[in-house]
């Protein structure tokens, strides 16, 4: 095989490897794995978790007690994914009150 | 009687003229314009192949890298709880990670040694994650939509296993975007590389078929053609400018052949025509042995002439050629010119000439001393036949200059001279100018000066003497030898005290046609 034939089929053979770097990976026999932080116990377990934070906190953000009233209707309305980010929202700004910075706060229940 | 076989087709010459021939044509892949296109369209998709490459690891590659240094840093940290408390701190470390997961792309799953789950958010176990250390890309669904994640195994001391994971679905999604935008971009490459090679072919083929129609309308025998020059001054002008350089070459040399063959033609038909009608008009005429006799004996003469001019051509041709070059060495030119100004001292006189001669103790030169002694013979020939008189001829060697490279042998005379005009043309051969017309001669002793001044490295100047003729032999100087015995091929000590070869002065006498020095 001359140097230009090897060196075209090199070429070849790279153009190929980049085209096909994109497929995945993996069995594609076997189940996906199931997540199980997208359903409608884990939206309670989160409300539950953020109840437990508020519940001891002198002060609540407004944010937080929006989102939290927000996650809960949509989780009760089926929209468990939008649910479940307001709530973690929640968490978040409850666990770091430095993210939202100074703002309206409400009293805890 | 069976008539003979016809000759077999191949061994008859083809009629046709050449451009009527077929063109032999070549193999795809020996054409040269052909592996030229090939190696710019390789190299141009190998280059666009290696950017390529580069993009992506820059892009789809640092994305990788990111995802993996994320699983590796929670991990670690995960690790850290596992030291500070144990299973329920690394439970409660993911719970609060997964509670506070916003991106929701994290997936964390602590098991037992049996891989019975303890925490995380993965139902399961996934079957092909069997070892450590190694970066696992699982299908996984949440809320029904699947996508792709990317995971890793820790195992923590007592059995314990960690899963630490991210969602990588957008990252598949770019990399499966930036796959095909970059094998598209590569065919597109390719065909683009493809085009631009046909194009280097033609304009390959093009540059070259000008060359090749010119060489073979020159083979053809039409010397007239030059390759195109385009003017862009390119790698393609230069070789067509020195292609022409020595096609003119040839063109002159093919004219002074001819020319020579021409002038022997017609220089030579007069002698032997001449020698002819002697005898003759001997053979009819001659009415007593003796008269028989004298015919012949000036037939003879002039047959002698002729053989001397042919000596004299051959003579020439064997100096041009540089042959006798290997034979070359230093030696001392000084008694040389005095040896030929001795020689024609007596027939200066005779026609009535004062010779002067000039030159210095020595005078080193690298050559040939024979070629020299004859070289300037033939000057002082010309000079001593055409100067009037009463007049002096004058013999002058030295440097050019002090210090200069070149050393001069000059003779002066006082006779007509050559125009401006012919002074060029005075070293062709068979070359006589309007002055020279009524002396006898054949016109080669100038061309034999310069074709010994030129196998010397130097160079036949004639200038104008006002009036008369300076005819300059300028030769490359050389240094004297180192003092002692002489070198070998050093002529030092088997010179004669007049320079004169031991042969005797008879190899350079006059001949009746002046400029034509007898071996």
């Amino acid at each position: 095989m001359t140097l230009l034939a090897r060196i075209s089929a090199a070429a070849v053979l790279m153009s190929c490897l980049i085209a096909v770097s994109g497929a995945q990976s993996g069995s594609s026999d076997a189940p996906p794995e199931q997540i199980t932080t997208d359903t409608l116990a884990y939206c309670r377990e989160l409300a539950a978790r953020l109840e437990r934070l508020t519940g001891t906190a002198a002060l609540i953000p407004a944010s937080v007690v929006r989102l939290s009233s927000a996650g809960k209707d949509m989780c009760d309305r089926g929209l468990t994914r939008g649910g479940i980010l307001r709530l973690r929202k929640a968490i978040v700004l409850m666990m770091h009150p430095e993210i939202e910075g100074a703002g309206e706060t409400a009293p805890s229940r | 009687m069976a008539l003979p076989a016809a000759p077999a087709a191949a061994s008859r010459p083809d009629p046709r003229p050449p451009r009527a021939r077929p063109r032999r044509r070549f193999g795809l892949l020996r054409s040269a314009a052909f592996r030229f296109a090939a190696i710019y369209a390789v190299l141009l998709s190998l280059s666009v192949t290696a950017a390529a490459g580069f993009v992506w690891w820059e892009t789809a590659g640092r994305l990788n890298r990111q995802i993996e240094e994320a699983i590796l840093t929670d991990a670690q940290a995960l690790g850290d709880h596992w030291e500070v408390g144990g299973v329920l701190d690394v439970q409660n470390a993911i719970e609060d990670r997964l509670s506070q997961n916003v991106d929701d792309d994290a997936i964390y799953m602590l098991a037992t040694p049996d891989f019975a789950r303890l925490a995380g958010n993965l139902a399961s176990w996934p079957a092909e994650v069997t070892q450590t250390g190694i970066q696992y890309e699982i299908r996984v669904e949440r809320g029904g939509i699947r996508s792709l994640a990317s995971m890793q195994r820790f195992d923590f001391p007592g059995g314990f296993h960690l899963l630490v994971g991210r969602d990588v679905t957008l990252r598949a999604q770019l990399t499966r975007l930036l796959s095909s935008a970059l094998a598209w971009a590569l065919v597109l490459v390719v065909a683009m590389a493809s085009a631009g090679a046909v194009a280097v072919r033609s304009l390959f083929n093009r540059t070259l078929a000008s060359v090749s129609a010119t060489t073979a309308a020159i083979s053809a025998g039409d010397f007239s053609r030059r390759v195109q020059v385009t003017g862009r001054g390119d790698e393609f002008d230069q070789l067509a400018e020195i292609i022409n350089v020595m096609l003119d070459r040839i063109a002159r040399l093919m004219d002074g052949v001819r020319q020579v063959s021409n002038a022997i033609a017609h220089d030579l038909r007069t002698p032997i025509a001449r020698a002819r009608a002697r005898l003759e008009e001997a053979a009819v005429h001659a009415g007593t042995e003796d008269d028989l006799r004298a015919a012949i004996e000036r037939a003879t003469a002039d047959l002698d002439a002729i053989v001397a001019v042919f000596q004299a051509l051959l003579r020439i041709a064997e100096i041009e050629a540089g042959s006798r070059r290997a034979a070359f060495c230093v030696f001392d030119a000084a008694p040389v010119v005095a040896g030929v100004a001795d020689l024609y001292d007596a027939v200066a006189e005779d026609r009535g000439l004062a010779l002067v001669t000039s030159a210095p103790a020595a005078l080193w030169i690298y050559g040939d001393r024979d070629m020299l002694q004859q070289a300037v013979a033939n000057l002082v020939d010309n000079a001593v036949k055409f100067s009037p008189p009463g007049a002096v001829v004058r013999i002058d060697a030295a440097r050019a200059a002090p210090g200069a490279p070149w050393t001069d042998i000059a003779v002066t005379d006082r006779g007509p001279g050559i125009p401006a005009a012919d002074r060029p043309r005075a070293v062709e051969r068979f070359f006589r100018g309007e002055a020279a017309r009524n002396t006898p001669g054949a016109g080669l002793g100038l061309a034999l000066v310069q074709a010994v001044a030129q196998l010397h490295g130097g160079a036949l100047l004639l200038e104008d003497a006002a009036p008369g003729l300076r005819a300059v032999v300028r030769l490359p100087a050389a240094e004297a030898p180192a003092a002692g015995p002489p070198a070998p091929g050093t002529h030092a000590e088997t010179a004669s005290a007049d320079g004169i070869p031991a042969g005797g002065a008879s190899a350079f006498a006059p001949s009746p046609y002046g400029n034509v020095i007898r071996d």
